[in-house]
């Protein structure tokens, strides 16, 4: 058994050569936040052109294939609701648009269309933290166990990272630019060698890699503070890398994404808007419950027929789970020795980052895993 | 699967008790081998009546504590607490008294008192009232010092040592107990400090009657001075001849005190933080 005051352990964060996902049929683009469509059904597009315009949190949606607008129609949406979606007719012969070209100032943020990790417009969180900007710190490091998208930015596209960051370097002016790697993820600090900013090495394990965790061991914020709010500004890599990549001239038209379940995981380079089922298929993932994100803090995908859309990095499948109660609290104080905030999980009082490291470790807790799902 | 985080350490409460009892298991077989037969039957006896009176204390209560296993530890424990030479259901009954105490005073979690400790304190009126040195022979306890599990120190060892494998050993119990001992030995007249800290008794109490999660106090300051205290009061009351009883009453009293200032602690912590808010 693992020492469970270690935390949870990180363990797979090694970059395996990602996966091209086979050319899909059909391209969904979701419009949920009320994106204004540019194209009509029954235009032809081209692979990288704008094919849908928003002004603020919409942002501008890029054309990920070439083909035929098929269909501008509502669709389900898997949290519940239903938005309008563009369908497009792949035509195979993959025609790129020009090149994209961004204004070199704060609205290619929101031009180039990149979302963070969960859905967040990475030119929202730039700009409001954008005066007085003390410290930057990029993060290669995966925020949840079993995943590896972030290891793989800096991995395989270290180039559109130093685009992206010269970039953040010249807006933001920030005093110290940091980039946090993983204490295993050599590969990536080798990586990160020549960019214009320090690398600076961090434990791997589970909650370090929480942005205000980050925040507060690298840019040495005050502890309970949001860093988003404060001098300290936290971007995954892989946003910046996409961010570059939009700079260099290819909008945020593919996504890798990590496909991670008890004994193996994958990356599959998909372009946005194929089926996250024919994702799942390329990675040859077991059948099981599907989760959105990572194994300690994901949420239940209840089904895989919904489209890849930006902010979507990384899936799970579990093993089926066999049920038990658990019995009460028996005060054996392992919840308090782990929790990153020191915070005392039965007095429920203090900041909690909800990171799920406190019922990780818990004896008492509500199921007991079958002995193969213990982890790793 | 409801909520996250959808893994888990694989630790769980049973596991934890079952290790605990694996530890005690060397020193079983060192009872069984020093005391022969008698020994076995004490100790097959106890964790019956424990698991029988946590049976019925379940269908009364409707609660199910019996598959957390707490009360195998309960059982082994209460028998090697006690004497060879006490009577046969002398150990039973201790294992039934500390279950029932145990069951009574809220269950697994919210008892305040170690259970196999309380069953073996309920056990000395009838044994040795005060038993003091002279009562020797005279009363049902013809061998007052020497429990059966303090038989060998070694073997003791040798199950701490799997505790502290399996991480459940309180370290921040047992090193200021041990040191505690040795001191408070070293200040009594005519003791050998040394003699103490190597003795049976007080390995258990350090290591083994500590690490019942549920009575020892859960934060470091708490487990330092719990840890202090249980180790003065302890040698301070084998040295007057109380034996193995010296021990469970210092854990009783400490398992008293530290509780209390727990939840005083909590409540005040709570208050604050309430009113920052
Ligand atoms: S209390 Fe909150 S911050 Fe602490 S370990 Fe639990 S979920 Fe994480
Ligand atoms: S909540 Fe769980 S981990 Fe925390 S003290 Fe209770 S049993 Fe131990």
């Amino acid at each position: 058994m693992l020492p469970w005051n270690r935390g949870v352990p990180m363990g797979r964060a090694v970059t395996t050569p990602p996966t091209s996902l086979p050319q899909q049929e059909r391209i969904i683009l979701p419009l949920p936040r009320g994106e204004t469509p540019l194209v009509r059904v029954g235009d032809p597009v081209s692979r990288g052109q704008r094919v849908a315009d928003g002004n603020g949190d919409p942002l501008p949606i890029y054309a990920p294939v070439s083909g035929t607008v098929a269909a501008l129609d509502t669709m389900e949406l898997a949290a519940g609701g239903s938005c309008l979606a563009l369908i497009l007719q792949n035509d195979g012969l993959d025609t790129a648009a020009d090149p994209l070209e961004l204004p070199d100032d704060e609205d290619a943020l929101w031009d180039s269309g990149v979302r963070l990790p969960g859905g967040r417009p990475l030119a929202q969180a730039v700009t409001q933290a954008a005066p007085g900007l003390d410290t930057l710190i990029l993060s290669a490091m995966d925020r949840e166990p079993w995943h590896c998208t972030e290891d793989a930015a800096l991995c395989l596209d270290a180039d559109a990272v130093g685009a992206g960051l010269a970039f953040l370097n010249r807006l933001l002016h920030p005093r110290r630019t940091l980039l946090a790697v993983g204490a295993g993820q050599h590969q990536a600090a080798h990586a990160a060698a020549p960019l214009d900013c320090t690398v600076m090495t961090v434990p791997q394990r589970y909650p370090l890699s929480h942005p205000q965790l980050l925040a507060e061991s690298l840019g040495r914020l005050p502890p309970g503070q949001p860093p988003q709010e404060g001098d300290v500004l936290v971007l995954p890599v892989s946003a910046v890398a996409a961010f570059g990549a939009a700079l260099q001239g290819t909008p945020p038209i593919r996504q890798r994404v990590s496909v991670a379940w008890k004994r193996g995981h994958a990356l599959i380079d998909a372009p946005m808007g194929a089926p996250l089922s024919a994702i799942l298929e390329a990675a040859a993932a077991p059948d099981g419950p599907l989760l959105l994100g990572g194994p300690m803090t994901g949420s239940p995908l209840r089904h895989a027929d919904g489209p890849l859309v930006p902010g979507i990095t990384s899936l799970c499948v579990l093993p089926p789970r066999r049920h038990r109660n658990g019995t009460p609290c028996i005060r054996c104080g392992r919840c308090a020795a782990v929790c990153p905030m020191d915070r005392q999980p039965w007095l429920g009082i203090g900041h909690c980052l909800h990171c799920g490291a406190c019922r990780y470790v818990c004896p008492a807790a509500g199921y007991t895993p079958s002995k193969e799902e213990v982890l790793l | 699967m409801n909520t996250a985080p959808y893994i888990h350490c694989g630790q769980s409460t049973a596991l934890q008790m079952l290790d605990a009892a694996i530890a005690l298991l060397p020193a079983a077989a060192g009872a069984v081998w020093f005391f022969g037969l008698r020994a076995a039957a004490m100790l097959l006896l106890a964790v019956a009546a424990a698991f029988a009176t946590q049976f019925l204390w379940d269908r009364f209560t409707g609660r199910q504590e019996l598959r957390t296993l707490t009360v195998l530890v309960t059982g082994l424990l209460s028998a090697l607490l006690l004497p060879a030479r006490a009577a046969l259901w002398a150990a039973p009954l201790g294992a039934f008294l500390a279950v029932s105490v145990k069951v009574l005073t809220g269950g697994i979690g919210q008892n305040w008192w170690n259970p196999a400790a309380l069953g073996r304190a309920a056990l000395l009126p009838l044994l040795c009232p005060l038993a003091l040195k002279d009562c020797q022979g005279t009363f049902l306890m013809a061998y007052l010092d020497g429990a059966m599990g303090e038989a060998s120190t070694l073997l003791l060892l040798v199950g701490a040592a799997y505790l502290a494998m399996r991480h459940l050993l309180p370290w921040a119990v047992a090193v200021p107990y041990l040191c505690a001992s040795f001191l408070t030995a070293a200040v009594l007249p005519h003791c050998d400090p040394l003699a103490v800290v190597c003795w049976g008794g007080t390995i258990l109490g350090a290591c083994f009657l500590s690490a019942d999660p549920v009575t020892t106090p859960m934060g470091l300051t708490f487990r330092v001075l719990y840890g202090v205290f249980t180790g003065a009061v302890a040698t301070v009351f084998s040295f007057y001849g109380w034996g193995m009883g010296g021990v469970v009453v210092a854990t009783l009293a400490a398992n008293t005190a530290f509780r209390a200032a727990e939840t005083i602690a909590a409540r005040l912590q709570n208050t604050a933080e309430l009113e920052q808010v």
